[in-house]
């Protein structure tokens, strides 16, 4: 166990600069996720924890000791790999204790070891069998039970369940949170998907264009994201972010949307008159009440548990979540309000949040 | 293609393709039919078949050529010539394909450049300087000299095979401790083996059939290969056709068999790297 | 590390070729014999190989060669490459019977076509002249030397070519063949309009590589004419050959081969642009 320091970190490819000074501490025995889209920087920042690409400015530490020049092997950490990246000409077995077996372990030391993990995995009856006979899921068992059976300090993960279908990768991500909840190694996850980092995450980093745009729990992160990336990255359906100016010359302030549709603004900000910002509610927080601004339904899509609703006014448009079921029909034309409590306001022109 | 061709047209396409069959297979059976007829029977029509078969025309050629020493020496010298190319070739190959060093360009311009070397250009040189350190008629000297020419190809050949290994597996590997000689030992050697078989193959044929610097460089009698001695053999008494012929079937067989069954191997292999998508 | 995973390849290949290559350049400045101590006689070498009417008869052979092997195998490999693509059954043994004649060793092949096929007195040309032809020999005719060995390397060559351009006509979309003949094309305008066009590269390729090789042939010529008769079909490798290990002039030997190797190394240049640039992608 061990905690993972990154100090400054840059990285350039060639003339690209894909990190740029990321600093980040990561506590031992944490779940972090890097999540963010793809082309942020998350995987090469995985993969200069991992020793796998070389580090061009500032540095990084495990445990208490600076690994920037160590190779992957004497940095006690363990892999798991988007295609799983599984060994096709040796067994299941083999796969597991390839990294015991590299340091010449006992036979018998190597045997114990991957059984016990076989157990923990439920594959002990594939043991012998090679990769190509395993299903999708058995091999992302496998690549999990390989980094296992090496008991490293710190685990790293490289969106180990995209290349599994939908209902899978909700299993296996119970799975893999309930193990760390069991054996609370260091772990590193690296995912484009949000809801994958909310479900998992002790806490996430959201990473864009190389940079860390926020460090925080998942439910901090959704309630309060720092700017309109965060904002508009975290949650489905996204929330809606909407070009707006201030108005305050009536009883309640008010953005203007546009010449006919304006929505609330809460009281107490501190905005100045005709200020330009960006007017953030999420779909949820979105209510059909009759004193509200008006829009047009577009799309109606129920999903079963909740309705969504595509909404318009002129050319912009918003989404709403309905808890209830709601009969409308497209067309029709409806008012809407948000919960005042929840509305985001973001500084048009730097993002920010106000 | 699946498409629905008219009969006639089928039909012309099969003929002209059975013509250009018969054209290859022609003279191959001109050789297997006249090895066992005397040299009278051939003078009188080399379409006949035999009247009774004259299998000693095999034991003339094989005495005559001396192929009980000389199959040996074919056969040392390939073997001698695969393992040297496939040890030095798979490392090489290995590196290039996953560009470890940064002199990779280079270097592969200039294997790709040595194999369009004409052999005279180094010919000369090379014997006058193996006579001096007295490697004439040494195998083991020519089958270095055979790794030098077949290398680079076997080299980019190989290196396509390095190429579709996943390079996660590689990664997975150094995070799970390897070295850089137990990646490429462990996990990369055991991967590539169809694409090993494939040059061991083509370089086994290349070596078998090889003439210019066999017969430079392995002059004595006891260490000629058995290409070189059909070659003198046919030189010497160039009348006795029965037994010529008989002394090309042998040295042709082995390969022959070889290549029927493992077609795919030899032609993806002499083919590989020639075709530009 | 890896450093020394390449040191091997490059010892013996810098060794063998590199290194006797620069020595055949310094060499081409020498007189010598190969035993006695080489006279450094400047261009002497190069002067003489121009007043050559052997070397120019040589260098001649080597264009007409190199012109029959960039049109005939070529052509006939496209031929039957385009109609293997076309039928459904038997183009595994067809491919197999086509790539035979390559497997077999220069020195058998043209054994069997001097006592099987040219011989006047058993080949089929006897055969032939029983029924009222008269042909002679070709590889005995000044005339016909050339032809008569491009004859033999062409039958074992051709089949090659048909595979080559078989695979990489097999590359070339289905959908693309399929809309091409649905839209009414006829077999010569699906060759002009899509599987040429589609397979460019590797027909560029193997003109470049039959540019190298037809300067660098020896085998079939040194086996079937030795050059003969009357230098009729020497071309520039058997040429520096001879000069080399008959007649001992070292020197001269290596002028040639520079010769040889400079027409080689101008189609080599393209060869490694092409390879290279597959390379780095």
């Amino acid at each position: 166990m061990a905690q993972v320091n990154i100090q400054n970190i840059e990285k350039f490819f060639g003339e690209t600069e894909v990190l740029k000074n990321i600093s980040l501490s990561i506590e031992d025995g944490e779940f972090l996720v890097l999540v963010g889209p793809s082309g942020c920087g998350k995987s090469t920042l995985l993969r200069m924890i991992a020793g796998l690409e070389d580090i061009t400015v500032g540095d990084i530490s495990i445990g208490d000791k600076v690994v920037n020049n160590l190779p992957p092997k004497e940095r006690d950490i363990s892999m798991v790999f988007q295609n799983y990246a599984l060994y096709p000409h040796l067994t299941v077995a083999q796969n597991m204790g390839f990294s015991l077996m590299l340091a010449r372990a006992p036979k018998a030391e190597q045997e114990r070891r991957v059984n016990e993990v076989a157990v923990i995995l439920g594959l002990t009856n594939l043991l012998e069998r090679k990769p190509k006979q395993l299903s999708g899921g058995q091999r992302q068992r496998v690549a999990m039970g390989r980094a296992i059976v090496r008991d490293p300090k710190v685990y790293l993960f490289d969106e180990p369940l995209s290349n599994l279908d939908a209902k899978l990768r909700v299993a296996m991500r119970a799975e893999i949170k309930l193990m760390h909840q069991k054996i609370k190694t260091t772990s590193v996850y690296v995912t484009h998907d949000q809801v994958e980092a909310m479900t998992m995450a002790n806490r996430i980093a959201v990473m864009n264009a190389g940079r860390i745009e926020q460090i925080g729990k998942p439910l901090e992160i959704y309630d309060n994201p720092k700017n309109v990336f965060v904002a508009g990255f975290i949650g489905t359906p996204s929330m809606n972010l909407l070009a707006a100016t201030v108005d305050l010359s009536g009883n309640a302030p008010l953005a203007v949307l546009s010449a006919d549709l304006s929505l609330p603004l809460p009281l107490d900000t501190d905005l100045k008159e005709g200020q330009k910002i960006t007017y953030g509610i999420r779909p949820e927080h979105l209510n059909i009440a009759s004193n509200g601004a008006p829009v047009k339904v577009n799309v109606i899509e129920p999903t079963g548990s909740e309705t969504h609703l595509m909404l318009s006014f002129g050319e912009e448009s918003l989404v709403l979540v309905a808890r209830d079921r709601v009969a409308l029909s497209p067309g029709e034309m409806i008012n809407v309000a948000p919960d005042l409590s929840r509305v985001m306001i973001f500084d048009l022109e730097s993002g920010d949040r106000i | 293609m699946n498409l629905v061709e008219s009969r006639t047209t089928t039909t012309i396409i099969y003929i002209i393709l059975a013509i250009a069959a018969f054209t290859a297979l022609f003279p191959i059976a001109l050789m297997v039919l006249n090895s066992l007829k005397t040299t009278p029977e051939i003078a009188s029509s080399p379409l006949a078949l035999p009247l009774t078969p004259h299998w000693d025309n095999y034991t003339h050629a094989w005495q005559g050529a001396k192929f009980s020493k000389t199959f040996i020496n074919s056969a040392v010298l390939m073997s001698m010539t695969i393992f040297l190319v496939l040890s030095t070739g798979s490392l090489t190959a290995y590196v290039l394909a996953r560009k470890k060093i940064k002199a990779w360009k280079v270097i592969t311009a200039y294997l790709l450049a040595t194999t369009t070397a004409p052999i005279q250009l180094f010919l000369f040189p090379l014997y006058f300087g193996f006579a001096k350190l007295g490697l004439i008629n040494n195998v083991f000297a020519v089958s270095v000299v055979y790794c030098a020419l077949f290398s680079p190809f076997s080299i980019m050949l190989l290196r396509t095979y390095f190429l579709a290994v996943p390079k996660e597996l590689e990664e997975a590997a150094l995070v799970d401790g390897a070295t850089p000689w137990q990646v490429f030992s462990k996990v990369y050697l055991p991967m590539v083996w169809p694409g090993l078989l494939t040059v061991a193959l083509i370089v086994g044929l290349y070596t078998w059939n090889e003439f210019l610097i066999a017969t430079t460089f392995l002059q004595a009698s006891e260490s000629r290969t058995a290409v070189v001695s059909y070659f003198l053999l046919s030189g010497q008494y160039s009348t006795d056709w029965g037994d010529l012929m008989a002394g090309a079937m042998l040295v042709t067989a082995p390969i022959v068999i070889l290549f029927i069954f493992l077609q795919r191997h030899f032609i993806e292999g002499m083919t590989g790297g020639s075709v530009k998508g | 590390m890896h450093r020394l995973f390449v040191i091997p390849t490059l010892l013996i290949n810098v060794s063998i070729i590199l290194i006797p290559a620069l020595l055949t350049i310094v060499l081409a400045f020498y007189r010598w014999d190969g035993i006695s101590d080489p006279t450094f006689i400047g261009f002497a070498n190069f002067e003489k190989l121009w007043g050559d009417r052997i070397f120019w008869k040589a260098l001649k052979n080597n264009f007409i060669w190199t012109a029959i092997f960039l049109v005939f195998p070529i052509a006939i490999g496209l031929l039957a490459a385009s109609l293997l693509l076309i039928i459904k059954r038997g183009r595994t043994l067809l491919q197999v019977i086509y790539f035979l004649p390559m497997i077999i060793a220069t020195v058998i092949t043209a054994r069997i076509w001097q006592g099987m096929i040219y011989n006047p007195q058993n080949g089929i040309i006897a055969l032939l002249n029983q029924y009222g032809f008269e042909l002679r020999d070709p590889l005995s005719q000044t005339s016909t030397a050339l032809f008569g060995v491009a004859v033999v390397d062409l039958w074992h060559w051709w089949g090659f070519m048909a595979v080559i351009f078989f695979a990489a006509m097999r590359q070339v979309s289905q959908e693309q063949i399929e809309s091409a003949r649905i839209e009414g094309a006829n077999y010569f305008q699906l060759m002009r309009w899509v599987l040429i066009p589609a397979i460019k590269p590797t027909i560029a390729l193997m003109m470049i590589m039959t540019v190298i090789w037809s300067f660098l042939v020896f085998d079939f010529i040194y086996i079937m004419t030795q050059g003969g008769p009357a230098f009729s079909s020497e071309v520039l490798s058997t040429m520096a050959y001879r000069k080399a290990f008959y007649e001992l002039d070292v020197g001269y030997a290596a002028t040639s081969a520079l010769v040889i190797s400079l027409f080689g190394l101008t189609a080599a240049f393209f060869y490694i642009r092409i390879q290279n640039k597959e390379g780095v992608e």
